[in-house]
């Protein structure tokens, strides 16, 4: 399990070291804002549990717009967990 | 020799995960607690976040752990870790000519809040790197000692799991996200990548689906480049 994690890994830059077509490279370009996303959006809402989507939305949403207006990583996230608190409360 | 570590920007990663480190504690303790109830000693517990340091492979192989085969454990592993197979060519593209075996002991770190805590780096290769590797340095000395400590405390901390922290995370890869947005081709790069998470057909029980999204939206930015848009984020 160790070494297979390691592989998957490293295993996207050992395959690089033998050089990349533009598109490839293109494509990893736009990978970081498409994965960042993706993975913020998915660990918020589970669809399916109406009240815990309601607040992962609310959650995500008040973390991008701090996000975007101060640029603070913790502030992100003290915006994110009340906003997520209050909703799942509200909700419940 | 030249060093390849800058020691300001290796504490400078180190802090930068001072913030995520309340939820990556909790899920570490909750793994530890975990692991305990299906049956692995403390000691295979703590040995498992050393060796393997991927939180969300070791919970889901904690859950098949009674049921599954060995071979079914690995593939589950495989699966949930795919998303690191594109997370390292990007961030190997970002560490550019760090050499390739420099690059493998900081690899093993690699974790998807190490990515997004780096990803963004304004500075040259060698920041970046030293960056990196202080980010790796915090997120895996938390994990590890959070393990040991759920494993050994299992029976005192039955609670953890209730503790919502764990949207820390994807709180933080959102604001890695958004700095990143800095034209319409990006927006909709974005914009697509949460889409596709949450559309219906992408609700599958398989942890790995996040990345086909984030594949998926990754390919729709390179179409638009190349039906005229032109993108302005670039990579250092």
């Amino acid at each position: 399990m160790a070494f297979l994690t390691f592989a998957t890994r490293f295993g996207g830059a050992a395959l690089l070291a033998r050089g990349l077509p533009r598109i490839a490279d293109r494509w990893l370009a736009y990978f970081p804002v498409a994965i960042l996303t993706a993975l913020g959006f998915s660990g918020l809402v589970n669809v399916g549990e109406s009240t815990a989507d309601f607040a992962g939305i609310g959650a995500a949403l008040a973390g991008i717009a701090i996000a975007r207006t101060t640029g603070s990583m913790p502030l992100v996230i003290v915006a994110g967990l009340i906003s997520y608190w209050l909703l799942l409360g509200a909700g419940n | 020799m030249k060093r390849s570590l800058l020691l300001s920007e290796l504490r400078r990663g180190l802090q930068a995960t001072l913030p995520l480190l309340p939820g990556v504690l909790a899920a570490a303790l909750a793994y530890g607690v975990l692991a305990r109830q299906v049956g692995l000693a403390w000691g295979e517990a703590w040995a498992m976040s050393v060796a393997v340091f991927a939180g969300a492979a070791q919970f889901a192989v904690l859950q098949a752990w009674a049921t599954a085969t060995p071979l079914a454990l690995l593939i589950l592993t495989f699966v949930v870790n795919a998303r690191y197979l594109p997370m390292g060519a990007s961030m190997s593209t970002r560490l550019g000519s760090v050499p390739l075996g420099r690059k493998a002991l900081a690899f093993f770190g690699l974790s998807d809040e190490s990515y997004a805590l780096t990803i963004g780096h304004p500075g040259d290769e060698r920041s970046c790197f030293s960056y990196f590797v202080g980010a790796n340095l915090g997120l895996y000395s938390c994990w590890v000692l959070g393990s040991l400590m759920g494993a050994l405390m299992s029976e005192a901390l039955p609670f953890v799991g209730d503790i919502k922290l764990h949207i820390v995370f994807p709180l933080v890869f959102l604001g890695m996200a958004v700095p990143l947005v800095t034209d319409r081709t990006t927006l909709i790069v974005a914009l697509a990548a949460a889409g596709l998470t949450l559309s219906p057909m992408f609700q599958v029980p398989v942890l790995g689906y996040p990345v086909v999204a984030g594949l998926l939206a990754a390919g729709i930015g390179v179409a638009l480049e190349h039906l005229g848009r032109k993108p302005s984020w670039k990579r250092s």
